[in-house]
Parts: structure tokens; sequence; C-alpha cells
């Protein structure tokens, strides 16, 4: 079932029912305000005549770098409103952070070629030397003049450009995802419908409004079912997680999706005595995507909050990207989390994912992140194209109305991404009876010794050494070319707790248990102070930026700490260099090893 | 001025950082710099504060701090309104 009509078209839709109960509560340290879809309705309308004054041209871009989520809802439904294509832009985050996002802002308006920036007086000041080019306005919300003034609805058609998504950019500069009316109508039917989700349901989310699923999964999805939703601020959120938690339990939210990190955060930081306050009786979708998922965290949270009526059924792990919309794939709903144990050994040195027992402490577990939503199709295929056998990995791609437009004006990188029809994800994983397993980035598999690791595995292990922080490792590896050392490399980035007194003993530690754990040889572990490593605007880390900084000497220089320690340095010219000729034939990089498929009309190429 | 003056704000402010990052702090501290806090970690240390002086302090004023001395000035305002 896809939505037909574009986002204005809903917001009308919905504010026409006149149910004054339905809208947004916008929640920010002030306190909670509502809006009911009828007031939403009027300030896209208001927002669009004073964009219309300005002079724009239907499908001009509209960048817009808005702190306040009101102001930023307003200003991109009313951008729709008026038929020109909103570009949702993080505001500056952080301390002292400026200078950098100067640059980022840059690069986003000329990559949009957006011609009018909508921001904050502070922002203003900042990026007001940006003007130039086809970026002609730069506007706060009260110089855009927004008042009582109302401009008429602009019709569009589900082919018509929506709005531009640029990616956080975990493995690249940001890229502009074009997505027309059509593919949100399409994605937001497809989760609607695999959720269950129904006119009782109530959103709740402190997701950031410029990213996916913040911005489609609770502004729009609630537009389009015209089903309340509370939006936080994720400033309240990271300053006190059990915020969340209290907006669920009194606005009795039925859904809700956080990354990994937001789990982690409620179960490490929430205080008993401010649990005890709490209801999650309500929640029936606890969604958990945007960055892989760990079982341990989905665990030590339902252990946490189960106490107050957190029901671990409700656990719905999913998976999705910009560049499909939003989402692919939600593990079943109304289950609890299912995972499976597989060895390490085969999925590094064969890319197959053989089950083994629960206990054997070789192995890996993973989350089932379940089936395509329907109408969508998505299969794993190896290097030439041709679908892998169950179990064995490989790129995600996908096939279906959401799939995006393309990268705007970036053809050679839309060539590469949409092959035949099918999405090509960059994304590794595998499948077990149509379930899908993610295993990591295309781009960041390390292959080594003839063997491939996905980072996330060699981050989670090295997390487990105490001294380091949960969560703040980064492994990648090094060519033979980027190496000083004549062989691949490995390479641990890590942020330490505390400034350690020996740090030659802690890295060592590091090394030893990847060692024991994965049977991996880290050439080099560079222990680093807390908030060295860099971040998206969605708070990933960035494991491209890190490495690059690490071979421009960045990190040591950003973490002022003593210097880097070889510490298996001296093995680099025997093993290593024996193991390097063997990786050179690798498909993707899973090795020589790659077992051949049969070739039946149900594994034939996608294209 | 009758309300909390900027020394003694410092003080505690000070304390609170000490505390916080097992570090040895200053008024000069670099935040950014010398205690290398992430969002996650800024976030937890500007609860601390808002929950030890009964204030917000608002999103908006976050690019503009750096040092400690910089959030004892924003603090200051703040702690006097609540005050009053």
């Amino acid at each position: 079932m896809t939505s037909q009509g574009s986002i204005a078209e809903k917001l009308c839709d919905a504010a026409m029912k006149g149910d004054l109960r339905r809208g947004f509560t916008f929640v920010d340290e002030q306190g909670e305000t509502f809006y009911s879809f009828g007031e939403i309705a009027e300030w896209a309308a208001q927002y669009a005549a004073a964009m219309l004054r300005l002079g724009l041209r239907r499908g001009e871009r509209v960048a817009l770098a808005l702190p306040k989520s009101e102001e930023f809802v307003g200003a991109f439904l009313g951008a729709i409103h008026a038929g020109l294509v909103p570009v949702p832009m993080y505001p500056p985050q952080g301390l002292g952070k400026l200078g950098f996002y100067l640059e980022h802002a840059r690069h986003i308006l000329r990559a949009s070629q957006s011609t009018l920036l909508i921001t904050s007086a502070q922002v203003k000041t900042v990026l007001g030397s940006l003007i130039g080019g086809k970026t002609r306005f730069i506007r706060t919300v009260e110089g855009l003049g927004v008042d009582g003034t109302k401009a008429p609805l602009t019709r569009s058609n589900a082919d018509d450009p929506a709005f531009l998504q640029f990616t956080s950019g975990s493995t690249s500069r940001p890229k502009g995802v074009l997505l027309t009316h059509g593919n949100i109508g399409a994605n937001v039917g497809f989760f609607t419908e695999g959720l269950k989700a129904n006119r009782d349901d109530v959103g709740c989310s402190w997701l950031p409004l410029y990213h996916d699923m913040g911005l489609i999964g609770f502004v729009l999805a609630p537009i389009f079912n015209c089903t309340p939703a509370v939006l936080m601020s994720p400033y309240v959120f990271l300053k006190r997680p059990v915020e969340w938690l209290r907006r669920i339990s009194r606005h009795r939210a039925t859904i809700s999706f956080a990354p990994n990190f937001g789990y982690e955060l409620c179960a490490s930081r929430v205080r008993e005595r401010d649990r005890e306050a709490l209801d999650l009786s309500s929640w029936r979708v606890a969604g958990c995507g945007a960055e892989p998922i760990q079982a341990s965290t989905l665990e030590r949270f339902h252990a946490c909050f189960k106490s107050v009526g957190f029901d671990q059924k409700a656990f719905t792990a999913a998976y999705g990207l910009a560049e499909n919309t939003l989402a692919v794939c939600f593990s079943s709903v109304g289950t609890p989390p299912q995972s499976e144990r597989v060895s390490l050994h085969s999925l590094t040195s064969d890319g197959f994912a053989a089950p083994v027992d629960a206990d054997d402490p070789s192995g890996i577990k993973l989350v089932n992140c379940g089936r395509p939503l329907r109408g969508q199709e998505l299969a794993i295929v190896d290097g030439s194209g041709n679908r892998c056998a169950p179990r064995q990995v490989g790129e995600i791609v996908i096939r279906g109305p959401a799939v995006m437009r393309g990268y705007y004006n970036d053809s050679m990188a839309t060539a590469d991404a949409i092959k035949k029809g099918w999405l090509h994800t960059g994304d590794l994983g595998f499948l077990v009876d149509g379930e899908l397993f993610v295993c990591g980035r295309i781009k960041d598999l390390i292959i080594t010794a003839g063997r491939n690791y996905y980072p996330a595995d060699i981050e989670w292990i090295a997390s487990d050494v105490p001294g380091l922080r949960p969560g703040r490792v980064v492994a990648f590896g090094l060519t033979v070319a980027e190496s000083d050392e004549g062989a691949e490399r490995v390479v641990i980035c890590a942020e330490t707790k505390t400034r350690p007194l020996n740090r030659p003993a802690l890295a060592e530690q590091v090394a030893s248990h990847v060692l024991e754990a994965l049977g991996l040889r880290v050439s080099e572990i560079l222990l680093l102070d807390r908030g060295s490593l860099p971040r998206t605007s969605s708070g990933k880390l960035q494991r491209n930026k890190t490495r690059e900084l690490y071979l421009t000497g960045g990190l040591e220089t950003a973490s002022r700490n003593e210097g880097k320690l070889a510490l298996f340095g001296h093995l680099a010219g025997s093993q290593w260099g024996f193991f390097k000729s063997r990786v050179n034939s690798a498909i993707f990089g899973w090795g020589p090893r790659l077992k051949p498929q049969p070739d039946d009309s149900q594994n034939g190429p996608v294209h | 001025m009758a309300g909390t003056d900027y020394e003694t704000l410092l003080a505690q402010t000070v304390e609170i950082i000490t505390s916080f990052s097992n570090q040895t702090v200053t008024e000069d501290t670099n935040l950014v710099a010398d205690l290398n806090l992430d969002s996650i970690g800024i976030a937890e240390l500007v609860a601390e504060m808002e929950d030890r002086f009964n204030v917000v302090i608002p999103m908006e004023r976050l690019p503009e701090i750096r040092s400690v001395r910089d959030i004892v000035v924003s603090l200051v305002p703040l702690v006097n309104q609540e005050r009053g």
C-alpha cells in the first residue's frame, strides 16, 4: 500500500479532519508545547508565503539550519507547500566547532545549489559570508517576515522532488539524496504497514529532525497517518536520557526509535530513583536502527526497564538508509529480538555465516533485521552481481518505489549506486530464511592475511577492555601502499576513560584481547583522549575520517597524546608480507576462498 | 550586584568540572582541547551544572563556550536571575 499525494496535501488532509488533539508536542528545555495539525498547516501556508515573496520559483532549493524544532518543521513544510525543495542541514553543535561547521555548510549550499538559507540569528553571523553563487538570500525566520499572509497550496506529482536529504557521510562527503513525493508516500505506506501502525498510535522521538529517521519517521509519517507525535530536542535527551522515557510514559507513546547508543545511554545513565516513576507499558514498538545493533545493549536495556513495564517484545530491529527513503527491513513486530550466533572464523575467511552453538566462544552474535517490507525487494549479491546463496555474505541491494531518484547533480555517484533499477547499498549482509543480517560496510571491510574482518566486530571486542570508552573505538585497515611497512596493517584508535598511567600496558591488553577473540594481530593501537575521534552530525563515529586523520597525522595533534604505539610493527616484515599476495584476487575483499555459487534461476544475476 | 559573583561561581564550577573529568582544571582550561569532551560528555557536564545551580543552559550558548571562563560568564546572569 502506498500513499498518494504530496506531504503538503497530506498535511491539509490532516488539518481538515479538525481533530484538535492530533498534532505535534514539541519538547525543549522550557517544557512542552502542543500544536494541532490545523495550526501546523497554517504555519506551512504562512512560511510558504514569506518564501515566495523573495521571488523563489518552483523547484528551487531552500536550505534549513534551524535548531528550534518548531521553526524547522514550519519552514520545511512551508517550502513544500510552496513547491520548493527543502534541504535539511544540521545546526552547529557542541563547543567551538564553528570553523568545521562553516566548511560543512559551504559544501551543502554548493552541492544543493540552494537559493535561500534559513537559519538562526547566531548561525547567520557565522554563515553570512557564504552568500554568493546560487545562494542569494540568508535569512532568519524573523527576517523572512512570516506573518498572517498565506500562500495557496502548490500541488505536486509523485515524480516531483520533495526534498534533498544529505547523508551523514560516515564513509564520504555528504551527498544529496533526491527523494520524490512518490518515494516518500511509498516508504511511509510500507513501514506503516510493517509496524502495524494505526490511528491509536502515538510517536515519540528525540532524533534530530535533519536526519531521515527523525524527519520521515516522526514528522512526515504522523502527518500521513494523522497520528500525534512528541518531538523532543536531541540536546534534552543527551543531557538527561531519562526525559525520553518520561515522555513515553506521560504521553502513553506506542512507537519510538533510537540508534543503539540511545538505548545504551539509558541503560547506563538512568538512575534507579528516576526509573521507578516510569511506566513503559504503552511502548509497543521500540525500534533500533541507524547504526549496528548490539544484542547485549538490548538485553541490558530490557533488564533495566522490565520492572517498569518495558516489554522485550517491543524491540524492533531495523535496517534502512536514506537512499531508500528510510526503511528497508524490520524484524517481526511483537516478537522479542532474534539473534544468531555465527562462526567468526567462517565469516572472516569464507564470507559464510555458519551457525554455532550459543555457548561457542568463537561465535559472534548478530541481530536479525527481518524481511524486506512488503513492496520492496532485497537481494544479496557478489561482486559480479550474482545472487548469493543463503548465509553467504554479499552486498545488500534493493529495488522498489522508495529507491531515491538519485544523488542531486551527481550522475556519476548515481550510476555507481543504482544499476538496472537496483540500489547498491554498500552494506554487507546475508540472508537466512529470507531474513536479513547486516555485517557492515563494504568500504570499511578490513582484509588482512587472506581474511576479512568487519571493523564493528573488532571495535566491539576492543571495547570490552576496561579503561577504554565503550563505543568509542574505531578500527580500520591500511593497504600496502598506505602502510609504511610494506604490508597491510590493522589500526585501532580508541578513546580512554581517563588518561591512563601506563599507555603501553593498556595498548598491549587491547592487542592481546583482540588476538585472543579474533585471531587478528593489530599492528598499531592509538589511545586517545575523550572526544578525539571524529563523528558525524548524528553522533556516529566516522571511520573514514578517522583513517584520513590517522594518515595525515591529525589524530595525534588533536589528542596531544604522546604518540602512536607500534606494537607489532616488527611482525610486519614476516607474517604479513607472506599473506599479502593472497589478498589481491579478493572479490570485494573476502578473499580467494569465496565459494562459487550455484547458478540456478533463484541465484541468477540481478543485473 | 547583590547576586552570586563571578569568583564564587568560578570556584564551584572548577570543582564540578574537576570531579567530572578527573583532571586539573583552571579558569583557562579549554573544554574541547584540554578535556576533549565529546557531545555526550558535554551534555552530561551541562546537566550536572544545571542540576547544581538550578538553571537551564540553552543549546544556543554552546558554540560560544570554549573555556571554563566562558561557562562561568554564561552562568552568572542565569544564576542571579534564578535567585532573583
